[in-house]
This record gives structure tokens, sequence and C-alpha cells, in this order.
């Protein structure tokens, strides 16, 4: 818990949300390196691996066309979209942070009890 | 003293100065800011207070919770309070240990109908809800931005909290504001800073300075207190080594009066060793008669006198005399001369005297007589080892302003590079065994003592002392 939030102050300060998904994807697939399908373009990471094409990827960040679990970064997103898996945005200037239990557990994911909070 | 103390004195108030300086600004400067930030606060309160007092007055919580068209309201209505001091006033109620917004007054970034919010800080939002009283909370240390949270609370329980990020803008000028003269004073805390260390070095230096002072003037103290010992016991040494020298000038002379002896001794004894053969011869061939042996007796007892004058002379020419007494020059170098004498004659050298004023002076007799003896002396041993032909001695009496003895010989003088040093103790030419050193030396303190000059100088044929007397008063 106290990570999580630790994370969400390094977020807040220094808005580098990579770090965050590198903890929160790193726990979901418990592995060294991820395959990121996505556009996002600051996109520096060493655990995170930038893929171009939805089948070589692990996840989905944003809103792509893609069968394997999704990760947005929009609340709009996350609302339309109800098989996405989470969704990371700023609100009012402070970070949000979303998960959906069900569809998590449906990609057959594991999250550990830092994120609970954030589940719903 | 007095002085000393007074620079760690100021020192200290320097020091004091700066403290009180920096403090009394940071106190002021937190001051100021803590009262804008109140009077801001207080603002924020009204409007909290005012917005609530309305919402309760117009609205039903529980419908407003499932009526998307009333939080439309709501947020057209919280809008209105939204300026550049206020950048976000919405309403959130809490659910599941979660917050859910109610309405928003922001046009952009605005909340959905009853979506969830994740509060940073949430501690403090908890606290709210625990305590049900308002609280506020800077967002981030170097933002500008405040959250107030207002709980409105009904039944006992915070049905929801009306959020105000408000701007502490007002607050950040004044300190940039500020900021100026923090300068100014930091710059002036320096100055003084700077003085006193410089002040605490010149303090050192003057302590050190101080205390060499001191010392220098106890060892000064200390000095002119043994001083007068001191040049006693100098004058005591240099009288003493004085003594010394005269001892052993006088001890030179008497080996000089005793050669001198033993010359005059030489004709008058071989004479009566004649005489004493003769009257032997006489004895033995019987040709002794009482007129050749009354006669013969009379030789003897002429040549014993002779002896006896002699070493009368002799005595007391060695004899010291410390007392002044008028005497003719004459007197003295006839004297002097009488001693010299036969040794002179012995190898030829002629003494010349020329005494065109026969002066009389009040002087140490002796004493003169010991330097003019000294001085024919030398002349002799110098003429007798350059081989001179027709080697003499000239003596001149002249009376000027003062008396003058000049001893001149035709030796051919004395070398340049030496002639400075010839009145040095314990300066010789002469082997150990014929010269001390000291002759020259003593004769040139006797004729100081004797309120006269001693010079040296070489004419064409030789070597001239010059020995100038003045008159000496008193007994």
């Amino acid at each position: 818990m106290k990570t999580v939030i630790l994370l969400f102050m390094v977020v807040l300060l220094s808005a580098n949300e990579v770090e965050l998904f590198e903890k929160l994807f790193s726990e979901m697939f418990n592995k060294k390196e991820i395959k990121v399908y996505t556009k996002y373009k600051n996109f520096n990471s060493k655990i995170l691996k930038k893929v171009t094409s939805c089948k070589e990827a692990d996840i989905v960040l944003g809103e792509l066309n893609c069968s394997k679990p999704k990760f947005v970064l929009s609340y709009a997103d996350f609302k339309n979209d109800s098989k996405v898996i989470g969704a990371f945005y700023w609100r009012k200037g402070r970070p949000q942070l979303r998960l959906r239990k069900n569809n998590i557990l449906n990609h057959h994911l594991y999250l550990s009890k830092d994120f609970s909070e954030y589940l719903e | 003293m007095r002085r000393f103390w007074f620079f760690p004195a100021l020192v200290i108030l320097m020091v004091i100065l700066s403290l009180f300086v920096f403090t009394n600004f940071n106190d002021t400067k937190q001051k100021i800011k803590n009262d804008i930030f109140q009077e801001t606060l207080q603002n924020v309160r009204f409007v909290a207070k005012h917005i609530t007092k309305f919402i309760n007055k117009n609205f039903d919580f529980e419908e407003l919770k499932k009526t998307p068209f009333l939080k439309l309201k709501v947020d057209e209505y919280l809008n209105s309070f939204i300026t550049p001091n206020y950048k976000n006033i919405f309403i959130l109620y809490p659910k599941n240990n979660s917050f859910i917004a109610l309405a928003d007054g922001s046009e952009i970034d605005t909340f959905d109908f009853q979506e969830k919010f994740e509060p940073l800080n949430k501690s403090k939002w908890i606290e709210v809800l625990k305590t049900k009283k308002p609280l506020y909370f800077k967002q981030d240390i170097k933002d500008i931005w405040t959250t107030f949270l207002y709980p409105v609370v009904r039944d006992n329980q915070v049905k929801y909290i009306l959020v105000i990020d408000f701007s502490t803008k007002p607050v950040q000028l004044v300190e940039n504001s500020l900021s100026i003269l923090k300068n100014n004073v930091e710059v002036f805390i320096a100055a003084i800073f700077i003085s006193i260390i410089v002040l605490i070095m010149f303090i050192v230096y003057d302590y050190k300075r101080q205390k060499q002072l001191t010392k220098l003037i106890f060892q000064l103290k200390d000095l002119n207190n043994t001083l007068e010992e001191r040049v006693k016991e100098e004058l005591e040494k240099n009288a003493q080594k004085d003594k010394q020298l005269e001892l052993q000038s006088r001890m030179a002379l008497m080996g000089e009066l005793l050669s001198m002896i033993a010359h005059q001794w030489r004709q008058p004894l071989n004479t009566l060793g004649g005489i004493i053969s003769n009257l032997k011869l006489d004895l033995v061939l019987g040709s002794f008669n009482k007129d050749n042996l009354n006669e013969t007796l009379n030789k003897m007892e002429n040549i014993i006198l002779h002896l006896s004058t002699t070493i009368d002379d002799f005595r007391k020419f060695y004899r010291e005399d410390n007392q002044l007494i008028k005497i003719k020059i004459s007197k003295v170098i006839n004297d002097s001369i009488n001693i010299v004498m036969p040794s002179l004659k012995v190898h030829n050298i002629e003494l010349f005297i020329e005494t065109k004023d026969d002066f009389e002076i009040k002087t140490m007799p002796n004493r003169l007589k010991q330097v003019l003896l000294n001085i024919i002396k030398n002349a002799s041993d110098v003429l007798i080892e350059r081989k001179i032909d027709k080697p003499y001695v000239k003596i001149t009496t002249i009376k000027e302003d003062n008396y003058i003895i000049l001893i001149q010989d035709n030796a051919g003088g004395i070398k340049k590079d030496i002639i400075d040093k010839i009145f040095d103790p314990y300066f010789t030419t002469k082997d150990i065994k014929n010269g001390t050193g000291l002759g020259l030396y003593m004769s040139k303190i006797i004729i100081e003592k004797l309120n006269g000059k001693l010079e040296v100088y070489n004419d064409k044929n030789g070597a001239v002392f010059k020995i100038e007397l003045k008159e000496i008063d008193g007994n």
C-alpha cells in the first residue's frame, strides 16, 4: 500500500507515469519484461518494451483496437469501454488510478494487495 | 587593557545585532505571510459557508445524488465562484472508503456524474470525515495551490465535503517581494560577519602584539635592572684587563731594563775586573805600593758608586708614580736617555736631542719616561734589524698650543698596511722572544691618561712618533 502511495507521490511530483505502469504491469504479468502495444510517445523503460503490433504485445496501453488486456489513459475511455482492465488519468490536478477486478481476473492476471484500494 | 576588552565586546554586540536583524526579519516575514494567508483562508471559509448554505437550502442531498440534471444546476452555481484565485470548487461525498463526485464548478477537467475520485493526501480527507471539521493543506510544497476541505454535517455524519483549491499567490508575491529585502538583509549580515572576522583577526593580531610588547617591556625592565650591574661588571673587567696588560707591559719593561742594566754594568764591571787583576799582579810581582793602592781604591769606589747610581736610576724609573709633578721636559728626556744610551752606543746608534723649547710640564715623569724609553727602544730595534747605515734617533721638543715631543728615526718608516694597527694590543712585528705587542698599546694608554695624544706617521727618513700633551689642571 505504502509503495503505491509513494509511487503516486512520485507520479505527482515528477509526472513520470511510466514508473507506475512498470510497477503495476510487472505485478500483473509477473515477468521481467512486458511487451506493451502503445502509441504513447514518452516511453522510456527498462521493464516495459514497446511493440508495434497487437499480436506480440502482452498488454495494450491506450485506446487501440486489440483483444489483449487493455489499460487506458482517460476517464472517458475507461467509462466507455467496459472491457478495459484499468485506467490512469489526471483529475483536478490529481492522479487517478482505476482498476477493474473482474476484467483483471478474466485475463488471468495477478495483482497484489497494494492495489486493492483502487479495485472496483 | 581597556581597549582589549572593548573589541571582544564590540564583536559580541555585532553578533547579537546580526542575529537580531536576521531573526527579526524572518519573524516579520513569517508574520506577513501568515496574516495574508489567514485573510485568504477567511475569505475561502466565507465562500464555503455561503455555498453550502445555498445548496442545503435549495437542493436535497439524496435527490442530488440521483439526478444528473440537478448536478448541472449546482455545477452552474459553483462555476459562478470560479476566479483566478479559486481554481477548483467541487463537492464529493464519501462512499465505501472512497469519494464520489456530486458537483463540479470547473468548465474543463469536469467530474462526470457520480465519478469516483481518489484524492491525494487521503489521510487528511479521512481526518475531516472523523473530526467533521474543516481542514486545509498545501497540495505541493512549491505549488501555490492550497486545498480547503469543508465538511457538511447532518445527523452527526459528514454528508458531503466541499472542496476548494484556492491560490496562495498573494503570499507568494509577498515572499517574492520580501526576497529583495531578504537579499539586502543577507548582504548586511554578511558585511557584519566579514567585519566581525576582520575584527577578530585584528583582535588576535593586537593581542599577540600586546603580548609581545609586554614581553619586551619585561625584558627591558629586567635589562634596565641589571644594566647598571652589568656595566659595572664590564668596567671592572676592563679595568682588570688594563691592569693585566699594564702588568704584562711592566714585566716586559723590566726585561728591557734588565738588559739595559746589563749594558750599563758591563763596562764598569770590566774596568773593576781589570783593576782587581792589576792589584793581584802587583801583589805577585811585589810592585805594590800605598799610593797606587789608594788611587786604585778610589777608582774602585767611583765605579761602585756609578754602579749604585745606575741601579738607583733604574729603580726610580721602574717605580710607579701616580702623582703629577712639575718637571722640565729636558730632565725627563735625559733620564730616559741615561738608561738607553749604553744600549744605543753598543750598536753605534746616534742620538740627537733638540730641545727648542725646554718647557716645564705637569706630568707623571716615570710614566712619560716609560713611553719615551719604549719608543726609543723600538726605534733602536728596527735600526738594528734593518742594518741602517748611520742609524740615529732624534728627539725634538716644541711648545706650541700644546707640548709636543717628536721621536724620529731613519729606519725607513712603518709599512702602510700595519701603521694603523701598531697601537693595537698584542700587535707586534718582532718575534715572540723580543716583543709582547703591549709596549705601544700601553704607551698610547699612558699618554691618553696624561690627557695627551700619541700619533705616528712616516717622514722621508723613517717613523715619527708625536707625543702631544696638554696642560693638566690639578695636583
